[in-house]
């Protein structure tokens, strides 16, 4: 096709009549014109192609022989993609079928759904299981963390408590786990906390008067998360060129501060999207929790759906919220990204915000209102 | 005195407080003395590091084996030899991030990474090898800027986290030395912003935040564009003559000519000959030497000066390349040994 491949391969193949000199140019980038001249150089037909290169500016003629003027006339045709287009609009139809059949079937119920909505108890419920994946989420990445510096420890004892504590809490089902924790008082009556061979004692109780649902969701949750999070972390940490902790040891750095300064803040990168994917996955999770009885969304949904049987529009009521969480979580998420990408890009991509601003800003008299 | 004398002086010692300082550096609980000093008029000083009898074994792999070698104070060395031949293991040595099989190194007499008691060497703890490491800056090959920080954070991070250096005096130090080695508008910008040369420079600059008795440079230069060598070289330059000892792992022949007060020549593990540099690159005595300098020129000149000539130094070791060539004379792009 293009006239600089038919002069690299071979320099006697007459070239398809009728190439504009047009496109000729135009095929041939700038960047192969060199290679182009300098390749034939080096065989016998080199002088016989570049002669005709002279007198015939069409067809095999090098990149030399195009005028100033021509190249002034060039002007570039975006290609066209027929098919993104149709493609478009089948998935524009198809969504738009999806979204009337919510809005027009009125099983789904809209009606209760914003009835219910705002409810005091299910506002309740929502501060609740906001409770829950806030705590459990700390003692997840808080301990995640422990357990990933353990895990990278060279003594083989630390990095060995630290992969079996992820291997029983990795293995056993979450269910499980709150279902044990709740029921810790069947297996230990009581909890003694205290110095042993002394008689000073901190804790004394019953263990099912400590272990309310709250707690055992906590721990459950928590400990299930952070034998995840570890790992994640660990992976994060990993990816961080060793180089970096080697020039920061080598500049006398305390061991503390190449941890968090140097090396966390870079494994940040790696680290934020599987974790947002895990805090998202919690904020979810927690509705497991309805087993103990403990009122966060779902449990509260429940309750107020046995006694109505509106049973869709109560899940949907909990849907949306959850939909709400994870799309405030997102947007943060975005951010909180962008924050660490300090350094790892040339220059940051604007926000969609600063985006929408530029647009706006383009036309002077909507400048004024949108700043 | 020199402005780059001043900039780099690592303490104000006047005569009397001299030698309570150098025995303060011994002591692991004193407080590095270059933190929080006043400025005074003693010259810089340079460490003397001695290295005695140090083999260093990778399991099997023995890359050290038995290096002799004593580097005065404020003197610049340069280590040349073949990928392999140990010296990139012999300068992590210096600094203890590589310890030492056996043998002994020590700067200004004090024994790094290892306190003497007797004929037995106790292992030092972290914080004192790091502590020892605050005197012997490190410039790496692949420049290991920290990638989320800026050039300014880069340089006053090691001072104020090693030596508690309050974080204004720490940046004016920084600003000092962006400026000494031109890159005084850079220093907001991010490692991956700026250019491989410029980030070997601020790297420099970020060993030199220390004020360290001590410089290691290990390849700085391998890892960058023919056409950015030179502005790292020059850097170099003109600390080679500030008084701070420099130790310089490098492939570039006619540099180590120009700036070497000594040039060391290893390989396989072993120092095969030392010297001035007219003697060890203009003269060397043995074959070894001989052979791989003109392999590292022959080699170059093509790559530097014609892409298209013949680039096979095998078939074409020509006497009349003696001249060394005006840049980057490279063997391999890696010697990580």
């Amino acid at each position: 096709m293009t006239s600089s491949v038919v002069t690299h391969d071979s320099a006697g193949r007459p070239v398809a009549p009728g190439a504009a000199p047009g496109a000729d140019a135009m095929s041939c980038p700038p960047g192969t014109a060199p290679s182009a001249a300098a390749s034939p150089g080096e065989r016998p037909g080199a002088a016989d192609a570049d002669g005709r290169a002279d007198t015939r500016p069409a067809g095999r003629s090098s990149l030399g022989a195009v005028s100033d003027e021509e190249l002034a006339r060039l002007r570039v045709v975006p290609a066209r993609h027929p098919g993104r287009i149709v493609l478009a609009v089948l998935v524009g139809l198809l969504a738009a079928a999806v979204l009337w059949s919510f809005v027009t079937n009125p099983r789904w119920e809209w009606g209760v759904v914003a009835q219910w909505f705002f409810a005091e108890s299910i506002i309740r419920g929502l501060l609740e299981t906001l409770k829950l994946t806030v705590l459990a989420g700390a003692v997840g990445f808080g301990l995640g963390l422990v357990l990933a510096l353990m895990r990278l420890s060279p003594s083989s004892l630390i990095s060995g408590v630290s992969w079996t504590f992820s291997w029983i809490f990795r293995s056993t089902p979450l269910l499980v786990q709150l279902l044990l924790w709740y029921n810790l008082g069947y297996l230990y009556e009581r909890i003694t906390l205290g110095i042993p061979l002394t008689d000073v004692t901190l804790v004394d109780s019953r263990t099912s008067d400590l272990m309310t649902p709250m707690l055992a969701a906590v721990l459950g949750l928590g400990l299930h998360q952070a034998a995840y999070a570890a790992e994640l972390i660990r992976g994060g940490i990993l990816s961080v060129d060793q180089g970096q902790l080697e020039a920061a040891s080598a500049l006398g750095i305390p061991a503390r501060d190449r941890s968090l300064r140097i090396v966390l803040p870079q494994a940040m990168r790696a680290i934020l999207p599987t974790a947002f994917n895990e805090i998202i996955g919690l904020v979810k999770g927690t509705s497991i929790v309805y087993v103990l009885a403990h009122a966060e969304l779902f449990f509260t949904v429940q309750l107020i759906y046995g006694r109505t049987q509106q049973v869709l529009p109560m899940l949907l009521v909990a849907t949306v919220w959850y939909v709400v969480i994870t799309s405030l979580l997102s947007i943060g998420q975005y951010y909180i990204e962008r924050h660490y990408s300090r350094g790892a890009v040339r220059t940051l991509p604007p926000t969609p915000l600063q985006r929408l601003r530029a647009r706006f800003g383009r036309r002077p008299a909507l400048a004024g209102g949108a700043a | 005195m020199s402005p780059l004398s001043s900039l780099l002086r690592r303490s104000a010692p006047s005569d009397a407080e001299a030698s309570q300082i150098a025995s303060a550096r011994t002591d692991p609980s004193a407080e590095s003395p270059s933190a929080g000093s006043p400025p005074a008029e003693a010259p810089p000083r340079g460490g003397l590091v001695e290295i005695r009898g140090v083999h260093k074994s990778f399991g099997e792999l023995e890359v050290l084996r038995g290096i002799d070698l004593t580097i005065a104070p404020g003197e610049v060395t340069a280590v040349l030899g073949p990928s392999g031949s140990g010296k990139s293991t012999l300068l992590r040595a210096i600094n203890h991030l590589e310890p030492v099989s056996s043998g002994l190194i020590s700067v200004d007499g004090e024994v790094i990474g290892y306190r003497r008691i007797g004929d037995r060497l106790h292992e030092l703890r972290e914080p004192e090898v790091l502590r020892q490491r605050t005197a012997i800056g490190m410039v790496f090959q692949s420049f290991n800027l920290f990638a989320h920080m800026t050039a300014l954070e880069n340089i006053t991070e090691a001072p104020r986290r090693a030596l508690g250096a309050p974080r204004r005096e720490a940046e004016a130090h920084a600003r000092e030395l962006l400026a000494l080695v031109g890159l005084s508008e850079k220093a907001d910008a991010y490692p991956r912003q700026l250019s491989g040369g410029q980030q070997q420079r601020v790297a420099i600059a970020r060993a030199l935040a220390l004020r360290p008795k001590v410089l290691l440079f290990d390849e700085p230069t391998s890892a960058l564009d023919p056409e950015l060598v030179e502005e790292v070289l020059a850097v170099i330059r003109s600390l080679a003559r500030a008084g701070t000892t420099l130790v310089i792992v490098t492939h570039e022949i006619s540099f180590a000519r120009d700036v070497a007060d000594t040039v060391v020549f290893m390989d396989q593990g072993r120092i095969v000959e030392q010297g001035p540099p007219a003697k060890v690159i203009d003269a060397p005595a043995h074959e070894r030497t001989r052979t791989f300098l003109q392999r590292v020129r022959t080699g170059a000149a093509p790559a530097s000066e014609d892409p298209a000539g013949s680039a096979d130094p095998a078939a074409d070791p020509a006497p009349g390349a003696r001249t060394p060539p005006p840049t980057t004379p490279r063997t391999t792009p890696e010697d990580r040994s």
